[in-house]
């Protein structure tokens, strides 16, 4: 899903609203803003949070250590520490086999700043198709025209749809 | 000379004067492949080297006089013996162009029994040189494979200006955009902080991710730069130094 600049936040709040509305649980692989303060925005647009849990690899990077909350967070140690957040995500759909799950990656642009696009696009070739084997909705948030055509037209052909909110 | 195909017969006008009758289409194949700009060498059933042209004279350093009747083609583009494009045709081994030119290569579009390829060739020029060549069977009238052709064409020029929008395009997604999404939080940051949302803890937190992002890119931009330098050997002392840091 595109979106620009400044209506990305309320973009990923506005997703996990009609998802929760849906019956289905968010996890939110967030690199930009720390769970915390996420699920304090969630809270005050009155989506409840114990409909999303997160994989969080913001907060163990900018304050060194933090410990994993069962059903809640799973903290990877650095954005671009791509096996961990693989491990993660494998581990947390684990947790949550059985539930109608959602993964929502908040976002694509912000992994540019540690990976190049041609890791990135490894690493969500990965994980789509573990969303495929495991039967479980993805989507991924990227800010509009934040994407060089070549990365566009490879994620494009990992994804069923793209939508462009702008 | 083969009795049972003749020679066809080429009539050149001369600015109004009268054809020169001796000349024929033998007569002129050395001169059409010599006076091609385009580099290119034609080899025999045997392998061996039939016409060497000035083109390619000039660009392999190696004369026609030092490689015709050899089957050392090979010494213009590699230094250890290995076949060719065109070498690969007259064997009839066409699954060894996938192993050979590693997906850059493709069947012509135009001629039958035609292979085009690209490649990276370090020894060619002073800084290695990137050539596009094609090689197509020659046949006679029957359709006997009576040798092979080879041209090739220098596209280092083109490749470089690839190499520079590739580059450029990697600049500005790890660059221009996230500098964009900084910016962004920070607006957000300021906006909660405003509204009283934030506790000094959590301000501290997100800036201090804001500073890790910023400190990333300045390491992307670094990163950039001296791989440029390291790859323009061109670039000015100076200027080499400034850019490493």
């Amino acid at each position: 899903m595109l979106a620009t600049p400044g209506s990305i936040r309320q973009c990923n709040i506005d997703l996990i609203r009609e998802i929760a509305e849906n019956g289905f649980h968010t996890i939110v692989i967030t690199t930009n803003f720390p769970y915390s303060i996420l699920t304090k925005l969630y809270q005050e647009q009155g989506i409840d949070p114990g409909k999303v849990s997160f994989i969080d690899a913001v907060t163990k990077n900018s304050v060194g250590s933090a410990r994993n909350i069962p059903g809640v967070v799973r903290f990877v140690n650095h954005p671009s520490d791509l096996t961990e957040m693989g491990i993660a995500v494998t581990e947390v759909l684990k947790e949550l086999s059985g539930k109608k799950v959602c993964i929502l990656y908040d976002s694509i642009s912000t992994m540019l700043i540690y990976l190049s696009s041609s890791n990135i696009s490894r690493f969500i070739h990965f994980v789509t198709n573990k969303l495929r084997l495991t039967d479980v909705t993805g989507i991924f948030l990227a800010v509009e025209k934040g994407l060089d055509p070549m990365l566009m037209t490879q994620l494009t052909t990992f994804v069923d749809s793209v939508i462009d909110t702008g | 000379m083969d009795k049972k195909r003749p020679l066809r017969h080429a009539t050149i006008p001369h600015e109004g004067k009268k054809p020169k009758p001796a000349e024929t289409f033998a007569s002129w194949l050395q001169p059409v492949v010599d006076c091609s700009p385009i580099p290119q060498f034609v080899i025999g059933r045997d392998h061996c080297i039939r016409f060497w042209n000035k083109a390619l004279e000039r660009y392999s350093g190696l004369s026609a006089a030092e490689m015709v009747g050899t089957s050392r083609q090979w010494q213009a583009f590699y230094q250890q013996e290995r076949p060719t494009l065109a070498d690969v045709l007259l064997e009839g081994k066409t699954e060894e162009i996938a192993q050979l030119y590693d997906g850059r290569y493709n069947r012509s579009a135009l001629i039958e029994d035609a292979w085009e390829a690209t490649d990276f060739f370090p020894q060619v020029g002073k800084k290695g040189t990137w050539l596009h060549f094609t090689a197509a069977l020659i046949r006679d009238a029957t359709g006997e494979v009576l040798g092979a052709v080879e041209t090739l064409e220098d596209i280092t020029d083109l490749m470089k200006a690839e190499e520079l929008i590739a580059y450029m395009t990697e600049m500005a997604m790890r660059i221009t955009q996230p500098v964009g999404i900084i910016r962004e939080n920070l607006q957000d940051i300021a906006r909660l902080t405003r509204d009283g949302k934030l506790v000094p803890e959590e301000i501290a937190m997100l800036l201090d991710t804001q500073v890790r992002n910023a400190a990333q890119i300045q390491a992307n931009v670094e990163e950039f730069q001296k791989s440029a330098v390291e790859k323009h050997q061109e670039i000015p002392e100076a200027y080499r130094k400034f850019l490493s840091g």
